[in-house]
């Protein structure tokens, strides 16, 4: 029987050079190079963005730059959809549909809130809300609390659901309490990045755990966080990052539960990937803070990327065992990276 | 344990949206003489072949009158096979199947027509969350006693569906969107 592949709809309105490429073999990796392009793309979408709604006032209202890092990280984010390929649908039946439709439209109508009201106990009234949420509205309907595959079958009873969303709340309440606090005390872009680094680490190692297309969605948060970075970095008045550190933190969680309980992420990559860029904090207490602000900024990069590249070694490690486990023998037969090549 | 629930409740559900209806045989199937495989295209080159091996469900037939048969099957997505560990894994994943989120695929007929091979059957086919109108022929329909005391029948049917219409669209580069489908199934009449 001849097979008649059909062309993917929508492929043919991007340029060649742009349009997502996968390979399939026993896992299946967007093209680092697409990830690269996208990733660069949609940063200086969002620097463009936030650049433009601060540039034109000295000291622009807080108001002002917390839409400006909304609207950038939003559109930031589309250019990185748009260009991966990810396609959300509605309403929002899976995980990514819900965290990009229902949770990041959520943050963002607590961080606007947050930005007109100043009084630190609401915003973090809102916040720790949203932290609570985030889980359950990522898992709802899944076989963890619903009988989706017939009565009886739900895996986590009422008292455990509770148990696990109150542990996962706490957790993100923790992470991002600590580094909202450690990026007011610095006023510095490294914070941001090292969330963003976290969240590229955290997609990598995911899609390397068996959820291949939650890829797109990891490079669009690091990039328009680092896009909203670089745009406090060259303006001349250094808007409040608060917000891109929000966006990060909860883009972060969501990678790192959708990896565990829709993947197959270890649970010990999980906790180390979250918590890494905790490791920001320690410049501030140990013999590094006798360092300028530059080196400061260099260490914490540094810190929270060692446990990120140990995890994504061991992650890659058990990828290529696994892949080569069940890999033919011969020779003549395609290797991971022949899959990796294929269409190219 | 969880699987007879499964289908003690479609059998119910089947005998009870039916009362009164004398002639109608009532039929469970038969896992054990029943498959659904499919293939779908590796790089526009080979067939991928794969099968689901937890299959259960329940069918009404009424020789008199087709108008009144039906069909329920469910399908455990966690079940797929195609014969390489790693690959499955990653069909279970949220990528494809995302059985964490999708554990069943399922059909419940709306409509059954008499044809000459057997019934045209249309239906409700969920998958990934997505329920779409399908229609195909189911191709047999002869009875058998075995073993001796156990009434059975069976049938067949092919369909190629668009994954991508329930919104299973990753990866069409590489995996094929027409997912090619074999249903074969016995099922054993349920006592009176």
């Amino acid at each position: 029987m001849v097979n008649q592949q059909r062309k993917p709809r929508g492929a043919g309105k991007l340029p060649s050079s742009l349009r997502c490429r996968f390979a399939e073999g026993e896992n299946a990796i967007p093209d680092p190079v697409l990830l690269a392009q996208a990733f660069a793309a949609s940063a200086l979408t969002a620097a463009i963005v936030v650049w433009l709604l601060a540039w034109p006032w000295n000291a622009p209202h807080r108001w002002r730059s917390t839409l400006g890092y909304l609207l950038g990280m939003a559109s930031a984010m589309a250019v990185a959809c748009r260009l991966l390929m990810v396609r959300p649908h509605w309403p929002p039946r899976v995980d990514q549909d819900r965290f990009l439709f229902v949770l990041l439209p959520s943050l963002f109508c607590v961080e606007m809130t947050a930005a007109f009201h100043m009084r630190p106990l609401l915003i973090w009234s809102l916040r720790l809300l949203l932290a609570g949420g985030v889980a359950p509205i990522l898992l709802y309907g899944s076989v963890y609390v619903s009988d989706s595959a017939g009565p009886g079958t739900r895996r986590w009873t009422p008292y455990q659901a509770v148990l696990v969303f109150f542990m996962l709340g706490l957790a993100l309440s923790t992470v991002w309490r600590l580094l909202s606090k450690l990026q007011r005390q610095t006023q510095s872009q490294v914070v941001p990045l090292a969330v963003a680094l976290s969240c590229l680490g955290a997609a990598a190692t995911v899609a390397l755990s068996g959820y291949a297309s939650i890829a797109g969605v990891g490079v669009a948060l690091a990039a328009a966080v680092t896009g909203c970075a670089l745009a406090a970095r060259i303006s001349r008045n250094s808007p409040d990052l608060d917000t891109a550190v929000s966006l990060s933190v909860v883009g972060l969680f969501a990678l790192v539960v959708v990896g565990r309980y829709f993947g197959n992420l270890d649970l010990g990559h999980a906790v180390a990937l979250l918590f890494a860029p905790l490791l920001s904090w320690l410049p501030e207490w140990s013999p590094l803070n006798r360092f300028g602000s530059t080196g400061r900024g260099v260490s914490r990069l540094v810190l929270t990327t060692v446990p990120i590249a140990v995890v994504l070694a061991l992650a890659y490690q058990q990828f290529v065992r696994d892949s080569t486990r069940f890999a033919p023998t011969s020779s003549s037969e395609p290797s991971l990276q022949d899959y990796l090549d294929f269409g190219k | 344990m969880r699987q007879s629930v499964v289908r003690f409740a479609v059998a119910l559900l089947l005998a009870g949206s039916f009362p009164s209806l004398s002639r109608a045989q009532i039929y469970e199937l038969d896992a054990m003489h029943t498959s659904v495989n499919f293939r779908v295209s590796h790089l526009g080159l080979s067939w991928t072949f794969g099968r689901f091996n937890d299959v259960s469900g329940a069918f009404r037939i009424d020789p008199a009158d087709a108008g009144k048969c039906a069909f329920q099957v469910a399908i455990k997505t966690e079940s797929i096979d195609t014969g390489n560990t790693k690959r499955d894994d990653h069909l279970r994943s949220p990528d494809f199947f995302n059985v964490k989120q999708f554990p069943l695929l399922s059909f419940k007929s709306t409509a059954v027509e008499a044809v000459k091979e057997g019934y045209a059957v249309t239906g409700d086919l969920t998958m990934h969350g997505a329920t779409k109108a399908v229609k195909f022929v189911l191709v047999g329909g002869r009875k058998a006693e075995f073993p001796k005391g156990i009434r059975r029948t069976g049938y067949t049917t092919e369909l190629v569906l668009k994954r991508s219409e329930f919104e299973m669209d990753k990866m069409k580069e590489a995996i094929g969107d027409d997912v090619h489908i074999t249903i074969s199934f016995e099922g054993i009449e349920k006592a009176h």
